[in-house]
């Protein structure tokens, strides 16, 4: 338990300017040419995160959360500081050799998806690895049954629904059996119950021993699921720690422009009547109620 | 890379973009008509002065410069390799013979790229890719002709970065894209590939619903937000390109004005 | 005179290859929406929520082909029968992906496109355009390129473009589902204002329950081809078996409405988060327990 999965000092990152491929003095380009930021997209991160830890991202577009996730598999290079993975520096590395510990699933599934197969798609990444025919063969079948995808597992995976095409980008990165898992808003689109069963598998993952790290929009599967929360905000980590604590710091979660969820947001306009500010669930808010209905009555 | 078009109010960015493609047809016939040195340097004096009058960056005409460099020392220096030309030598080697004439020829003929890129490039850099469309609509292709040129060319950038994604992810699969012999590597490439067709090909389907809803194709002559206006200053310009290029062309043809590296006249 | 009518709806899209049987996606819909109304459409995903809103304007099944049967009437108008073209000009969509919706290079040329369409004058274009940027408050960007705008005001520009058609039925497919929270927030002003002025009919496809409940007059209930249900989002969301059924989450504020019901015997059937804060209050104050 010694290693940490990540760590990064002073990470920061920097994107070009994209004028003509080159860098312009900024006194030769036209207000059309500057683009949106011109501030680094990471600006000085320190962060430790422990193995086997289930840590959720959290930030608005272009507070630098998806640039720091592409830093844990060497897909992005530090322009300044250092990130180490399972102790390697990924400067040193190779997003090949990276792959192997950190497997990222991608947003959107279809820019992962172009097999003719279910079966050939997942196989893909076992295959990079260098692995043996039996082996990639076992490492398919054990993503297919573990996501459900064998009655499908000869189909096209282009033609089949949006759900079905997470599940094989996810058994895809799954194969690979990298250690830590990288997710970057696994459940955008999904409904409610393909949500709780993709969770669930994450959730096993977790107990299995990966280290999930979770990039999201939806503050309930930070809550509800993730022990520690990261907030991003204009480059920095501006809160790192257990999520219930996270969750309760009201002013800079309004700062980085999230809220929490509707729960939380009930908990909060009703503190006033004595509301602990660590009500995050459904649960923790009934509980609180209850016990402060009761509380009241005695009164 | 993509956005060629610098925004501005000058002159040459309001003058209508019909009058500007006449001025691309007119001056690529007189530059490919021509073998003149002479002719080349005024075509890209002018090009150069309407580019500083339209305060079209400068760091745009370098890229211009930069791109097509290459490309015509490659020519200049080949065709004085291969020309033999007429008169005293100023140098000879072997089965070298550099003469004042073949230098003359070679540069003429490769400063026609030069020449050509800068004509063309005039004309990108002051027209907004609607209003490039809007004056081929204008000059009678058909409008979805035009906006399947529009969309391709707004397009371009986001499947550009659409690549550049597909590229990360496959990557983080493990994918290699930098081993191996050219073969093996395009290879490489063809799970990118795939993805990207089939993500263009979705966009492609969620396009083709949008434009009908719409009312894309609704049967009724089609109007614009900003019509095109063809004002007494657009007149001048045009009929001025017609007559200087249609001199031009008369004196080619009958003369052979032009066709000679140095002189003018034979 | 409802403004949409849905009879007996059945369609199966074209199989993908020759030979291989065509599921049939809609099982016998039928629905009808008072003028005005916000009706919200919710369901699994893959259910056809999205296949059931573009035979609204036509595009099923004129455009994606396959097998119909059953009545689709809106506005009046027969949707199976007019050109999709001549429906633009009352029924609007949003689609999803913001992305694959603009492709225009600037944001007026985009809003201007479907005016432009129906060969309008350039001064009434010139006036729907402004109005359209107005409502969705993306006037200050309007000779930007859509590519770089956020997915917020990409949306947003989106939703213009499909205004500035002056639809008497809005359509909006999951309008933010892709959208980080700041974005969200910026389409649910424009769906909120929308609602205030009242002008067109809304229908909303959504897996955010909580966005349903803000603004929906009625909830449709999608399973299996079929509409299970019709009725007001406390209803729907009161119904642990259909939301069961159906996959979906009722608001955070729902369950625990419920939950509190069930173990202190109150009647709280609160669906929002500002009805709950003054339920609750209420509640603790003393007064009688029910929302």
């Amino acid at each position: 338990m010694g290693e940490p999965s990540i760590r990064a000092i002073g990470l920061a990152y920097h994107y070009d300017l994209p004028t003509h491929g080159r860098i312009h003095p900024q006194q030769d380009l036209a207000e059309s040419d500057l683009p949106a930021a011109i501030s680094p997209a990471l600006n000085g991160v320190n962060l430790t995160i422990a193995d086997n830890a289930y840590v959720a991202v959290i930030g608005q577009n272009g507070s630098g959360k998806t640039t720091l996730v592409k830093h844990f598999n060497g897909l992005l290079k530090p322009t300044a500081g250092r990130v180490w993975v399972e102790g390697t520096d990924t400067r040193d590395a190779t997003v090949g050799q990276l792959a192997r510990r950190v497997g990222y699933v991608f947003q959107n599934p279809d820019h992962q998806i172009f097999g003719a197969t279910v079966r050939e798609e997942v196989g893909f990444g076992p295959r990079n690895l260098g692995l043996t025919a039996a082996e990639v063969r076992e490492r398919t079948d054990e993503a297919l049954a573990a996501f459900d995808l064998m009655d499908c597992a000869d189909a096209p995976p282009a033609v089949l629904g949006y759900g079905l095409r997470r599940k094989v980008s996810l058994a895809g990165v799954f194969a690979m059996r990298p250690r830590i898992l990288i997710l970057d808003e696994p459940t955008a689109g999904l409904d409610a119950r393909s949500t709780a069963e993709l969770m669930a598998r994450v959730d096993a993952l977790h107990r299995d021993g990966h280290t999930i790290v979770l990039v999201t929009h939806d503050m309930r599967l930070a809550v509800r699921h993730c022990h520690e929360t990261l907030v991003m905000h204009e480059g920095l980590a501006l809160l790192h720690g257990p999520t219930r604590e996270v969750f309760c710091r009201a002013e800079e979660l309004a700062r980085a422009q999230l809220a929490p969820p509707q729960a939380a947001r009930l908990a909060r306009r009703l503190e006033p009547h004595g509301f602990p500010c660590d009500a995050l669930t459904v649960d923790d808010l009934v509980e609180a109620y209850v016990a402060l209905r009761a509380a009241r009555g005695r009164e | 890379m993509y956005d060629l078009y610098q925004p501005g109010a000058s002159w040459l960015h309001r003058l209508d973009p019909r009058v500007k493609l006449l001025f691309v047809a007119g001056a690529s016939a007189t530059i490919l008509a021509s073998r003149n040195l002479w002719v080349m340097l005024a075509a890209l004096a002018a090009t150069h002065a309407a580019l500083w009058s339209a305060r079209i960056a400068w760091h745009r005409a370098a890229w211009v410069w930069r791109v097509t460099l290459p490309t015509m020392v490659l020519i200049a220096t080949l065709w004085v390799a291969l020309n033999p030309g007429a008169g005293p030598a100023l140098v000879s080697v072997w089965f070298l013979q550099v003469t004042v004439a073949n230098v003359a020829e070679g540069l003429a003929v490769a400063l026609r790229i030069g020449a050509l890129a800068f004509v063309v490039f005039t004309w990108l850099f002051s027209t907004d890719q609607a209003t490039l469309v809007r004056g081929l609509v204008a000059l009678g292709v058909p409008h979805p002709w035009g906006l399947t040129l529009a969309m391709a060319l707004r397009y371009l950038p986001t499947m550009a970065g659409v690549f550049r994604v597909i590229a990360d992810a496959q990557q983080a699969r493990a994918l290699d894209l930098s081993r191996g012999g050219p073969i093996a590597r395009a290879r490489a490439y063809l799970p990118i590939v795939v993805a990207m067709l089939i993500s263009a090909l979705r966009t492609a389907e969620n396009l083709s619903r949008a434009l009908e809803s719409r009312a894309f194709g609704a049967g009724v002559r089609r109007t614009y937000l900003r019509p095109l206006h063809f004002r007494p200053a657009d007149a001048a310009w045009a009929v001025g390109i017609v007559v200087v290029t249609g001199a031009f062309l008369w004196a080619r043809v009958a003369w052979d004005f032009g066709a000679q590296a140095l002189r003018l006249l034979p | 005179m409802p403004a949409i009518e849905i009879d007996s709806l059945h369609y199966s899209y074209p199989p993908l290859w020759a030979g291989a049987a065509a599921a049939e996606v809609l099982k016998g819909i039928s629905l009808a929406v008072a003028p005005g109304e916000f009706l919200a459409l919710m369901g699994p995903t893959g259910v056809g929520k999205s296949t059931l809103l573009m035979a609204l304007n036509g595009i099923v099944p004129q455009s994606t082909g396959g097998v119909i049967r059953g009545r689709v009437t809106v506005l009046g108008v027969d949707a199976r029968g007019t050109p999709v073209a001549e429906l633009a000009r009352r029924v609007g969509i949003v689609y999803q992906d913001a992305e694959s919706q603009l492709f225009s290079t600037t944001v007026d040329d985009e809003v201007a496109f479907g005016p432009e369409n129906l060969g309008l004058d350039p001064h009434e274009i010139a006036e729907r355009v402004d109005w359209a940027l107005d409502v969705v408050d993306m006037a200050a960007h309007r000779r930007r390129a859509p590519s770089q705008l956020s997915g917020g005001q990409k949306q947003r520009v989106a939703i213009a473009a499909t205004l500035a058609m002056l639809p008497e039925v809005l359509i909006l497919d999951e309008p933010t589902a892709a959208l980080d929270p700041l974005g969200q927030r910026e389409v649910l002003a424009v769906i909120a204002r929308l609602c205030r002025e009242r002008r067109a009919t809304i229908i909303m496809a959504s897996h955010d329950a909580e966005q349903v409940a803000e603004f929906a007059d009625r909830v449709a209930v999608m399973i299996d081809g079929q509409i299970a249900r019709v009725d007001a989002p406390e209803r729907v969301f009161a119904d642990p078996a259909l939301l069961a059924a159906a996959g979906i989450e009722a608001p955070e504020v729902c369950d625990i409405a419920r939950a509190l019901n069930a173990r202190l015997g109150t009647r709280f059937a609160f669906a929002r988060l500002d009805e709950a804060v003054d339920a609750l209050t209420r509640d603790l104050a003393g007064t009688n327990g029910d929302g």
